[in-house]
């Protein structure tokens, strides 16, 4: 008897050994042609169909909204109608709670958070493009057109009281969406992945291995720091994602309301937290503050953070 | 009775020998796909090179975009791109790192089975 428990047993354990860890495997889809950034979307599935189902579903649902967000190409119920009209009805559900993202934000970042600085973002955009830089009396004329209180939201109607001003999105949609669609993945009953887009990672779960493992990049080259996460979204704002040379100087995509240039205090702020869309909401506040009002907001907020200065050195509130 | 023991655990010991002979091959299996360079066009896959050796890998876009793999190092070069920001991020070598070109919709990625990095901010 005890000889065949033994054998059992060790049957037992033989099967265990070779069983585990082989069920599931890593997948990655990459997407190029979304909130023009590139998007990853990493999990941990059990077979190649079952990833292609729910890589193909995290297509759809990012493409969905980019396209409600997008205020250069957007079609009808997009930001670009709002833009265009001053007026969107029955507005689609994730406008509505963007925006609402966007306005509360405003206050508690002091300013710095402005959905509603579109007439300034689109001269940047402009010169970009054209490597021109904006008049200084055009910047100032826009900025005329920035405040947050002409944004409405009465029910499902978003009205934009002042003809001259647009909304701008572009520094709170990704991680918004990254935060929408890991709901989506998580109803398929995939318990570990990740979403990248652009720089807005939020991981859920660990992988079979452990946490994540993101590095933060080194402006001069290479990697800062690594940090190590799980069911947490890992967000940076960096003046090296998206700019522009002019003249021999470096442009960055984040402007300032308050000068109206891009933001000089850092080259990135890395922000931890569990929301992605905080992150995102967050790490564009403070790559635009000191770091003494940044310290206290993300106290405030319960968030971790990283500062990294423009010789590489670092600071962080932890 | 001290007859039988010895025989059990002889029998054991080979069973625990020949599991944990299992799960190295299984684990070996898993872990000897080394690293790769895997480079996606509109999202598709065009090629997976190994990371090691040197070679240079001509995409299709429109004009031209060429991506040279040498000395565990991988950088983009010969880009038609209007803003060059696939030239000017310089060359990759970790697993985890990669080279945008969203103008023509390519992606270089330096990928393995346990990467160093998933991701890079």
């Amino acid at each position: 008897m005890k000889r065949i428990i033994a054998i059992l047993m060790a049957s037992l354990l033989l099967l265990s050994l070779c069983g585990c860890g082989s069920s599931l495997s890593r997948y990655e889809s990459i997407f190029t042609d979304l909130f023009d950034t590139d998007c990853t979307f990493t999990a941990y599935c059990s077979s190649d169909e079952e990833f292609e189902e729910v890589s193909a579903a995290v297509y759809a649902e990012l493409s969905r909204l980019d396209a409600l967000f997008d205020i250069y190409d957007g079609g009808e119920g997009s930001l670009k109608e709002l833009n265009d009209t001053g007026i969107l009805e029955n507005a689609d559900e994730d406008i509505i709670n963007l925006l609402e993202l966007g306005i509360n934000f405003y206050s508690l970042s002091g300013g710095k958070l402005n959905i509603a600085m579109g007439s300034v973002l689109s001269l940047w955009h402009d010169a970009r493009e054209t490597g021109i830089l904006p008049d200084d009396s055009e910047l100032a004329e826009a900025s005329n057109h920035c405040d947050i209180t002409c944004l409405a939201i009465d029910g499902d109607t978003i009205t934009l009281g002042d003809p001259d001003m647009s909304i701008d999105v572009g520094s709170i949609a990704k991680g918004y969406s990254a935060d929408i669609v890991a709901e989506l993945v998580s109803s398929y009953g995939i318990e570990s992945f990740a979403l990248d887009l652009g720089g807005n990672v939020k991981t859920v779960g660990e992988k079979p291995t452990g946490k994540w493992v993101i590095g933060i990049e080194d402006p001069n080259g290479g990697i800062l720091k690594t940090v190590e996460v799980s069911d947490l979204s890992v967000v940076t704002s960096g003046d090296y994602e998206r700019y522009t040379v002019i003249d021999g100087v470096t442009y960055s995509h984040i402007i300032d309301p308050d000068t109206l240039y891009p933001a000089e205090y850092y080259r990135s702020v890395t922000v931890i937290c569990e929301s992605s869309s905080l992150g995102d909401v967050l790490s564009t506040s403070l790559f635009c503050m000191d770091v003494e009002s940044g310290k206290e907001l993300a106290s405030e907020m319960g968030v971790e953070v990283m500062w990294v200065y423009a010789d590489g050195s670092t600071e962080s509130n932890s | 009775m001290f007859k039988h023991l010895k025989n059990d655990l002889i029998l054991l010991a080979a069973i625990i020998a020949i599991a944990l002979g299992l799960f190295w091959v299984e684990k070996s299996r898993t872990f000897q796909d080394g690293t790769t360079v895997v480079i996606t066009l509109s999202g598709e896959t065009y090629a997976e090179v190994s990371l090691s050796g040197s070679k240079k890998v001509e995409i299709p876009v429109e004009g031209l975009l060429t991506v040279v793999i040498d000395g565990g190092e991988v950088y983009v070069t010969d880009s038609t791109c209007p803003d060059g920001l696939c030239e000017r991020s310089g060359a990759i070598s970790k697993s985890g790192e990669s080279i945008v070109c969203l103008p023509n919709g390519v992606v270089v990625k330096i990928t393995s089975d346990e990467p160093e990095y998933d991701f890079i901010n």
